[in-house]
């Protein structure tokens, strides 16, 4: 059975499961009432100091662990072969994240609610994995994330008499979860549409410049607009002199890259290029120098 | 106990959860065999904040109103993972986890900040259903089943139920062949032209349906299991498509009914006075079912189970002849 | 002076596949860039180039099933979409789970979806097309099997016959002798070979130097750009062999294929 069809499987049995025991229970104490809703919701409004004062331990006591296991943790969360290697012992560490998150969740069961720690334990997370590449900055951003959704949660939820801050909390984070979507540096919706964008016109410049170089048409209308716009190309489809430039150092960028990947000395210079743009902007002048020479005398 | 008292009592529940788990578990068969079997678990989640908010819309307690706020609901959830996951390369996982606790916290304050939390729309309703009340008053024994009248009093989820249980069995059959094909080998279906897209977003939707109708009804705890448990059993009974889809349909329609009499009676006979969860009830034994079926592992199986294992059985190398 | 390979300007309206100008890309690296190519009708054609190389993509491209950055494809002279139905595909063995529930028989009878569609029922005709399909490619004794039972090689052929039973024009394979034993490896090959002799049109990407020269008649050497296309006997050279793999390819493997009688 695949992965996820056995945590479903597991999970919504035994969920029924605790369902029955639960009216089991009511059953037999009639009149106490340990409602579903608060287990799944929590009652924040209900908090005790000392309830605060168990949050707020255990809380520390996690982060503790969680700072102390850090260097183990990340290193088998990327490669668990190489961390046995390491001689880290790997179901210590799957344990020990068991143990951490099953203990967020007794703490907070009672307070929170279970669908804000489902909540807190996934969003924060995954927007950090969007704003930054590093692992090492991925874990305290996380945190920061989480706390300042906590914080702000609790207090938009004081500002009138019947929000939950439960509720609101998880809204906040997904609020965060939404900008970093949108707005992240690298992955974000915005900057990787961009990206793919400019990405398509330097594919369509660099193959009509090649197509114009060697003398054959350009038959693409966007790729025919893209060098009108840049002034390589007149209306009527004959390159004019700057772009007779352009195209016949795109080619000659052509030629050295056919050069350096039929030689296996250059194989690691070649990886340094990303297949596309100019020459120039991965090899130094020298190395360029170099190259063409190279060429010259094999020719 | 009586014809009539059953009839009336015991009749529609058990036909409401019998519906409810077939129309869940025919869609959960290519949901498991796609590895998305938590999609349900994620739509399940959303269904309240889009019933709460059929009711804000609506302002009425009508029932379509809210299936309808439930499915949009569903409908926006599937395609907002899908176009996160495309976009930003996280894994699907995860986005589910992001997108169903927002919907859901989305909904428990828009419920808050509404009056519908007066009006018997709360969170353990959602989670557990009301099975145990939705009795047939009305019906005097078997003889009811032909009286109009009597017909016509039947808890509404019945025939909504019924209909949606056939209707999806309908667009399964209808659907059989490019369900299968893409199922099985995505690229080879988009080479025949197949929209694999579409095909796949048909069938949340119509996970989505299944759950909408069913989760009124039953809650959506068996919801959950009921897209994965029977699916995931079937699949263990058999190595054909579509006789693990009729695995399918017993072990879901037996979950409910054994489900329900457990529930009802099944305290009874160990000497507590009050009837647990039939909800609770039906996912657990369904669950149980499951689990009888990886530990007696079928592939292992007696001839008599599967015809085509016969075949094997008997000649355990090629050389079949027809 | 190093020789750049264009040849050609317009889609070649008589071939099964002419691409012109093709660039894909899954991030922002070009996975295939400005290939031209022109599959000569009747012919046996095999993509080579190293891992990566965008051999696949390639295919994928051809389908339309990958997002093109620029570029045409046409078959047959046609459009794509027009066209679909003279195609036949055979995805990399490993793109599947063989873990679902179909036997031999349901997956060679998908080949023949176009024809039956959502409701008709499988007839006689079509249950002896899916049987000669199977019979081409020895696997008739196993109808019945679980496909999960099979080995790699059987697999490999039930995919075959699924793609026979299309009755296309023009075949596209992904690494069809990829883990496969010595015997389905000549099974695969005798089948496309009197494919061709049918008058129909091979394209299948290989990775295996040394077979190229006896299972093909052209080749197509790609890595990213397309580096060579003809006839194996003037383009199959270790010249051209360099410049596709490049330091990727050791020289003692190109004197091995050159004592295997290259050029």
């Amino acid at each position: 059975m695949t992965e996820d069809a056995a945590i479903g499987a597991v999970l919504s049995s035994f969920f029924g499961l605790g369902v029955v025991m639960l009216t089991l229970i009511q059953n037999m104490s009639a009149g106490q009432q340990a409602g579903l809703d608060h287990l799944l919701l929590g009652s924040t409004a209900a908090m005790l100091r000392e309830d605060a004062q168990i949050i707020a331990m255990g809380g520390a006591l996690v982060l503790c662990v969680a700072l102390l296991l850090h260097r183990p943790m990340m290193i088998t969360a990327f490669d668990e072969n190489f961390a046995q290697s390491l001689g880290v012992n790997l179901r210590f560490i799957d344990g020990a994240a068991m143990a951490l998150i099953l203990a967020v969740t007794v703490i907070g069961l009672k307070i929170v609610g279970l669908i804000l720690i489902v909540a807190l334990l996934i969003i924060p997370s995954v927007t950090a994995r969007l704003i930054s590449n590093r692992a090492n900055h991925i874990t305290p951003l996380a945190g920061v994330i989480g706390g300042v959704s906590g914080v702000v949660g609790a207090g938009i939820s004081s500002l009138a008499p019947d929000l939950p801050t439960g509720a609101i909390i998880v809204l906040v984070s997904g609020g965060f979860f939404l900008l970093a979507l949108f707005f992240a540096p690298a992955r974000g919706i915005l900057a990787s549409a961009a990206r793919a964008r400019t990405f398509q016109r330097r594919v369509h410049r660099r193959q009509g410049l090649l197509a114009l170089a060697q003398g054959y048409h350009v038959h693409e209308p966007y790729t025919r607009k893209l060098l009108q716009h840049d002034g390589h190309l007149r209306a009527d489809g004959v390159l004019t002199a700057r772009g007779e430039d352009a195209a016949k150092a795109a080619l000659r960028d052509e030629m050295r890259l056919a050069y350096l990947r039929r030689n296996p000395d250059y194989s690691e210079f070649l990886s340094r290029h990303d297949g596309l743009s100019d020459l120039s902007r991965s090899f130094t002048r020298d190395e360029l120098h170099h190259i063409d020479q190279a060429m010259e005398t094999a020719s | 106990m009586s014809g009539a008292e059953f009839v009336a009592l015991s009749l529609t529940p058990i036909l409401i959860g019998v519906f409810a788990a077939i129309s869940c578990a025919l869609p959960g068969n290519f949901l498991v065999l796609r590895k998305q079997a938590l999609v349900g678990d994620a739509i399940s989640h959303v269904v309240l904040p889009g019933i709460v908010m059929g009711f804000l819309i609506t302002r009425s307690l009508d029932a379509w109103a809210m299936l309808l706020g439930a499915a949009a609901a569903a409908l926006f959830s599937v395609v907002a993972i899908d176009v996160i996951r495309r976009i930003s390369r996280i894994e699907t996982g995860a986005i589910m986890g992001v997108v169903f606790t927002t919907l859901f916290a989305l909904g428990v304050l828009l419920l808050e900040q509404s009056d519908a939390s007066s009006v018997h729309l709360d969170v353990e309703h959602a989670l557990m259903g009301n099975l145990e009340s939705l009795i047939w008053l009305e019906a005097r024994g078997w003889s009811s089943l032909l009286d109009p009248v009597a017909l016509a009093q039947l808890p509404p989820e019945l025939p909504r139920l019924a209909v949606s249980s056939v209707l999806i069995l309908g667009l399964m059959l209808v659907f059989w062949r490019p369900l299968k094909i893409s199922t099985f080998d995505e690229g080879y279906a988009e080479s025949l032209g197949l929209p694999v897209r579409a095909i796949s977003l048909g069938l949340v939707m119509v996970a989505a349906l299944a759950a909408v109708t069913a989760f009124d009804a039953v809650g959506s705890i068996i919801v959950i299991a009921m897209f994965i448990c029977p699916a995931a059993a079937a699949r263990l009974m058999t190595d054909r498509l579509s006789a693990q889809i009729w695995w399918s349909v017993v072990f879901a329609s037996l979950s409910a009914v054994l489900g329900y009499v457990l529930a009802g009676y099944g305290p009874l006979w160990i000497g507590f006075d009050h009837a647990v969860s039939a909800a609770g009830m039906i996912a657990t034994v369904s669950g149980l079912i499951l689990g009888a079926c990886a530990v007696l592992d079928p592939k292992g199986r007696p001839a008599w189970i599967d015809p085509s294992a016969h075949r094997r059985f008997l000649r355990p190398d090629s050389r079949f002849h027809p | 002076m190093l020789k750049l390979y264009r040849h050609t300007d317009q889609l070649d309206p008589s071939s099964p596949l002419a691409i012109r100008g093709l660039s894909v890309s899954y991030g922002e690296k070009p996975a295939l860039f400005s290939v031209d190519l022109t599959i000569l009708p009747q012919s046996m054609t095999a993509i080579i180039g190293p891992n990566g190389a965008g051999k696949s993509t390639l295919l994928k491209a051809a389908l339309g099933t990958v997002p093109r950055l620029s570029g045409q494809v046409s078959i047959f002279g046609r459009a794509l979409a027009s066209e679909r139905h003279r195609i036949a595909y055979v995805p990399q063995r490993a793109s599947v789970d063989w873990d679902f529930p179909a036997d031999v028989r349901d997956v060679v009878l998908m080949g023949l979806y176009r024809q039956s569609g959502l409701l008709r029922r499988i007839t006689r005709a079509d249950e002896a097309l899916a049987e000669d399909a199977l019979a081409r490619v020895g696997m008739q004794d196993f109808r019945h099997r679980q496909i999960g039972q099979l080995s790699g090689g059987q697999q490999q052929r039930v995919f075959l016959a699924r793609a026979l039973a299309q009755n296309a024009d023009l075949y596209l394979l992904d690494e069809p002798f990829a883990g496969v034993d010595a015997a389905t490896e000549t099974a695969i090959i005798a089948v496309l070979k009197n494919l061709k002799e049918a008058g129909k049109t091979v394209v299948a990407v290989h990775h295996d130097l040394s077979t190229v020269a006896d299972y093909f008649d052209h080749v197509a050497m790609i890595n990213t750009r397309l580096i060579a296309q003809g006839d194996i006997s003037t383009t199959f050279t270790p010249k051209n062999l360099e410049d596709t793999y490049g330091g990727r390819l050791m020289t003692a493997q190109i004197d091995r294929l050159r004592e295997a009688g290259l050029h």
